[in-house]
This record gives C-alpha cells, structure tokens and sequence, in this order.
C-alpha cells in the first residue's frame, strides 16, 4: 500500500468558512458551540450546537448538507489546474444527507395530508446518493461512492479515497465529509440522553455527553501522474486506514476498546508505523463518559505510554459523518504548521482517564494518528504523515 | 487492471474480479416462510431489514467453505421504517424511543450482522440508490488480502408510506420507487481468489452521466469493455426498477449457474448515474 499524497483541503464549520479560519479558531481554543436557532428541536432548552452562521451560497444546491459539502470541495480544488485531463472520483461520507427536507416535509404530512402533492420536490433529495450526484454535477466529476457509517464514516471515506488512487481507478479523489444539523439527530442523541446541556468537554471529570454540530470537510488525493500534471505540491500523505468492529454492542463501546485498537493497528501497519513513529492522536474525543473511557483504554493497549493526544469536539461540534474528515484536515493543517491544537472544554482531568488532552505547543509532527467511531460498534483510523514523509 | 474509455475522454479503470464463494436471497414475497429462520431474540424485538440481513446472511454463509472477515451492506433507503417511527414517536407526543433512533442509521443492518456473526474486520455500508451492490463490490474490491472474503448484503424494505407517496412523486422518484414492492435481502460471499474458485463479479461504477440516456451509457460503456460483443446485456429500462434487480438477477444466474458473461446495467435517477455488475460463470 502506497503513502498517497493530500493535495487540496477544504473545511466549513461553525468557526468559518475555509480552512484558515477554522484551523486558526482552533488554535485560540474557540468554543464553537450556541444554542440552538436554526430551528425549533422542540426540546425544553435548546441544545448547545456549533452551527455554521452563513454558507456561501452555492448553485442550486437542494439542501443545506449540500451547499456545505460543495463549499468544502470545492475549497479542496480551487487551487489545483489542469485537471481536465485527469479523471476525478468523489468518496461522500454522509448520515443525514437530505434528512433536514424530509423530517420537515413528513411533519407537515402528518398535519396535513393535502400536503402529499409536494411529496415529489421535497424527497427528490432524500437518498444520500442525491448528495453525491448532485456534487459529481457541480465537480464535474466521473465517478463516486456514497458511505453511510455513522460517525466513523468520514474516516472510511478517506480510506476509500486512498484506495482508488492507489490502485490507478482515479487519477484525483476527493473525500467529502458533509452533514447538518436536523431534527432526527438532535432528537435522537437527547432521547438516549447524550447530550450535554452545558456544552461538551472532552476528557474532563465533568464532561457529560457530546455536542452536536454542522459542516463539511474535504481531501483531495492525487496519483503520481495528477501530481505531474498539476504541478501541485503534496499538503501531506494519507499513508494508512484501519477499519474494524467491535461485535459488542449497538451504541456502547467496548470498554476495553478492543475493537478501536484493531483498527488502529491496522492503519499502522498499512502505514509502516511503529507506535512509537505516532506524534498525535487526533482522538474522536465526543466527551461521552464511555467513549473518552473506551478510546483512551483502546489507545494504551496499542501505545502503552500514551502520545500527545487533543479533541476539536468542543470547537467544531461532532459533526457526524463530517467529523472524521474536518478533523482530518486540521490535522494536516497541524502537520504543516508543527502545532499541537488545545482541546477546547478540557478543565480538570478525570481519574478513570488518568491522561489529560496536551497543551497547544509547537512541536515538529510527523505522523498524526485520527481516529473515529461510530453506532453499530463501527471504528476507523488513518494516518496523516507530513509531506516529507512521502 | 483493464481501462476503458468512457465519455468525456477520461479514462476508467473497472475493478479487479472477486469470485462468488457462496449467495443466498430473502424475497418475502416469495417465500411466507422465512422468518422462521429468524432466532428468537430478533425475532421479538429486531427490525424487519435486521431480520431479512440476517437470514439471508446466515444462509449465504452457511453454505461457505470460508468465514467472512468483512460486511458490507448495499441499501438505498437503509432502515426506512424505523426513522418514520422514530419521527412518529416525536411527533405524537415529543418522545422518539432510542431503539427507533439507534436501528433507523443506515449502517444499523452492517453493526448487527457483525455483532451477531462476531466478524470483526471492515464494516462498511454504501448507499447508492440502485447502484449499491456495483458499490459495495467496488469497496469489496478495494480491501486488503486480509480482510477477505467478504459479506456483501444489498437490502431494502418497502413500507406503506412510500406506497401512499409514489403517485405524488416526481417522474424521476416515480420511476425509482413505484416498482420497488420487491423488498428483501441477498447476500453474497465474495473472495479476491480468481481462477478456479467459482463464478467471478465485478463492478463499474457508480458513474455520473448527468443528463445522458442511460440505456446508451450503459451499452456504450460495456462495449467498450467487451469489444467482442459476447456479453448478455440487461439494461436499467429492462429491469422491473426496483433496488434489488441486480443483487436479485446475479443471484438467480448464479444459482442457475447459467455460463457466459452476463452484464446488468443499474440507473439512479436520484444520482443520475449508472453502474454495471459483471458476472462471468
């Protein structure tokens, strides 16, 4: 397995709208997170959520899920020319794709059955592949995936990415996290109380659940051949993917981690990293009291002693199927600044843990671990090695 | 790896072939009987699509002389019924229940199997409209020798408010779903082994053609791979347009064990693009 090279990023989160914003809020350890008002949850409070303020407005885009995956990705490709030539694929990581219409469309139904007649323009853009014809369309792009993993699937997309490039199938690919906020989430995460109403924080001794949040990453991966004719310097490499699944439990982790560290181990392997060779864990931190627990068990049985860790959790929000890929390219944006991010949220260390999240630092990065896991017992891992690493 | 050419000028790569070690079906309406095969524990509390999965997973891997080591699972709709009821519940009286939440992700189907069958590697789920099975054998075709063979599952279920909508739909929803009665499960066990370890499956696609005809698309693409003509052609207007044609016609050829070179061609209307599923026996 080849070190594929990252040659365009692209990122829209509640802290902005390109990847220099963003990266630069998570450096200050800007909380990302307000109450909710881009519409009514229905829920006593309205839950604290990263929401991104105003989205570029982008051509004709059916949703909101769409218009911030197409502002990531085409972030991820404004800089890369003569690309005409080349053959391009988009890997789509999505959970909620055109949820938002839907819910809205199936809750005016109920109230009203005359409503029906509007049933074909509002569920035109329900089923997640919409999403990614709709960005094949506006990308020009040839050929696509859609991935459904729940919160590791950003991840999975990035592997995927990796494998296209490297087996010749595309010359660029670009992995595309996108997701946004609805009611079928925010619902669903409070109806198995995981939410914290003040706000998540990741490792802490208080932290009591996860915060939600909108927003779109994307990684653009290029062949040999992409990189000669475009001419474009490698960002970094994408030099591993692990995936795996605990076969424990629907929505609880293995509290060991027994699962999480099979991946992780994998993604080293196919990197060609020893544990020691990992700088960074960019961890999946959501602040739940069982998944900071598992994560940090799954880490000391594949470390022992544990490397500089940190969670954008509290900045960005968890943004499900976007996460892994936004939080894949502030990494890269780590690797080529040589700084550890703070982890917003973080105040007292927690016994059970007994590890804290590092201090925002300089320090020369040249292999970043990334982690996610999702419902279904589902994890994912990459590595993200510096551009000299090629 | 062979190239071809498709339109625009930009050249697509198929992928490797996988050989089919083993492939089994759920139809419901064919078969009343087949929640017998559904263990009780999911019998009492586990969605439909679960069951359909399991049953059909069970079989196919009953029947193989190599456990899996990865799952993945093509849906277009994923566990429908459970998000209506989970929006019901928070509709009716502002309490969605957590069991509805946790089953209606799509990769709910994928995390039990995985869970029932104790298969601990990759655990993908692809959601491409009817071109998900082309997906899922390209993601198949794009794991590690180790994570070989691999569960693959194409599933979908019909629920009765998708009957109540069809006829309001747009013409492009219509087509896609007003055929789609045939819910159920079909579960293949797929191997990198070529040569002499069974009838070999490939994929092209998902492919974006925008507004191109994609019965011409479709052709045009398989001609270009096979220049010889020797392919029996079935294109997306000879289907009966529900999610599962392909899955369920690779499975029937396969378990006919009909030789030749069989290519069955799949249109998203909501992605606009097409897949083919290739299957030489």
């Amino acid at each position: 397995m080849a070190h594929v090279p990252v040659i365009g990023i692209g990122a829209i989160s509640s802290l902005g709208n390109n990847v220099r914003q963003g990266f630069n809020a998570i450096l200050e350890a800007q909380d990302g997170i307000s109450p909710l008002y881009l519409f009514d949850s229905g829920l006593k409070t309205p839950p604290l959520c990263a929401q991104v303020c105003t989205i570029p407005v982008s051509d004709n885009a059916p949703n909101r899920t769409a218009s911030l995956a197409l502002c990531a990705a085409r972030e991820s490709l404004a800089h890369i020319e003569k690309r005409q030539s080349l053959s391009l694929a988009i890997v789509v990581a999505t959970t909620v794709a055109g949820m938002t219409r839907s819910e809205r469309f199936y809750k005016q139904l109920r109230q009203d059955p005359g409503h029906i007649e509007n049933a074909g323009r509002e569920l035109a853009f329900h089923e997640p592949t919409a999403l990614s014809g709709f960005l094949c369309g506006a990308l020009n792009a040839h050929g696509f995936y859609t991935l459904s993993t729940a919160c590791s699937t950003g991840l999975h997309a990035i592997g995927m990415a990796k494998r296209l490039v490297e087996t010749g199938a595309f010359d660029l690919c670009v992995a595309i996290g996108a997701d946004t906020l609805s009611l079928l989430t925010i619902r669903g995460f409070s109806s198995l109380l995981l939410i914290d109403p003040s706000g998540c924080k990741p490792f802490d001794a208080q932290r009591a659940g996860i915060s939600l949040g909108e927003g779109s990453g994307a990684l653009c991966l290029a062949s040999q051949k992409a990189l000669r004719v475009t001419g474009v310097r490698p960002l970094a490499f994408v030099s591993g993917w692990g995936a795996s699944a605990d076969c424990y439990h629907m929505t609880a982790p293995h509290p060991g981690g027994a699962g999480a560290a099979l991946a992780v181990r994998a993604a080293l392997k196919e990197a060609d990293c020893q544990p020691a060779d990992i700088d960074l864990i960019a961890t999946h931190g959501t602040a739940t009291p069982d998944n900071d627990v598992a994560e940090i068990n799954a880490m000391r049985t594949v470390f022992g002693k544990l490397p500089l860790f940190c969670s954008m959790k509290r900045s960005i929000g968890h943004t499900l199927a976007a996460s892994g890929v936004l939080e894949a390219v502030f990494s890269v944006c780590a690797l080529q600044q040589g700084i550890v991010p703070p982890t917003a949220g973080f105040a007292q260390p927690d016994e059970k843990i007994n590890a804290a999240p590092a201090q925002v630092q300089r320090k020369e990065l040249r292999h970043v671990l990334k982690n996610s896991f999702g419902f279904g017992g589902n994890n994912a891992a990459i590595i993200l090695s510096h551009a000299d690493c090629g | 790896m062979p190239r071809l050419f498709f339109h625009m000028r930009i050249v697509v790569s198929s992928m490797e072939y996988l050989s089919i070690l083993s492939a089994s079906a759920v139809l419901p309406s064919q078969e009343a009987t087949w929640t017998d095969e559904v263990p009780t524990t999911l019998k009492r509390r586990d969605p439909r699509i679960w069951q359909m999965s399991y049953v059909a997973a069970a079989r196919a891997m009953k029947n193989c002389p190599e456990e899996p080591n990865s799952i993945i699972i093509a849906t277009a709709l994923g566990a429908l019924d459970e998000t209506k009821n989970f929006l019901d519940g928070v509709f009716t009286d502002g309490l969605g229940s957590p069991r509805n939440f946790i089953a209606s992700v799509h990769n709910s189907m994928a995390g039990k199997l995985a869970q029932e069958f104790k298969v601990a590697g990759p655990n993908l789920t692809l959601c491409d409209g009817h071109n998900s099975l082309a997906s899922a054998i390209g993601a198949c075709a794009l794991l590690k020798n180790e994570d070989l063979p691999a569960l693959v599952v194409a599933v979908d279920e019909n629920i009765e408010l998708l009957d109540r909508l069809i006829p309001y739909l747009s013409s492009e929803c219509k087509q896609a779903l007003e055929n789609n009665k045939q819910e159920g499960a079909v579960a293949f066990v797929l191997h990198n082994k070529g040569g002499n370890h069974g009838p070999l499956v490939r994929s092209f696609g998902p492919l974006f053609i925008g507004s191109r005809e994609p019965d011409k698309s479709c052709t045009a693409l398989i001609q270009s791979q096979n220049p010889d003509g020797q392919t029996a052609v079935s294109l997306p207007s000879r289907t009966d347009g529900s999610f599962l044609s392909v899955p369920i016609s690779i499975h029937e050829l396969f378990r006919a064990r009909s030789s030749g070179s069989f290519a069955l061609c799949s249109f998203s209307p909501s992605s606009k693009a097409i897949a083919v599923v290739e299957l030489c026996q």
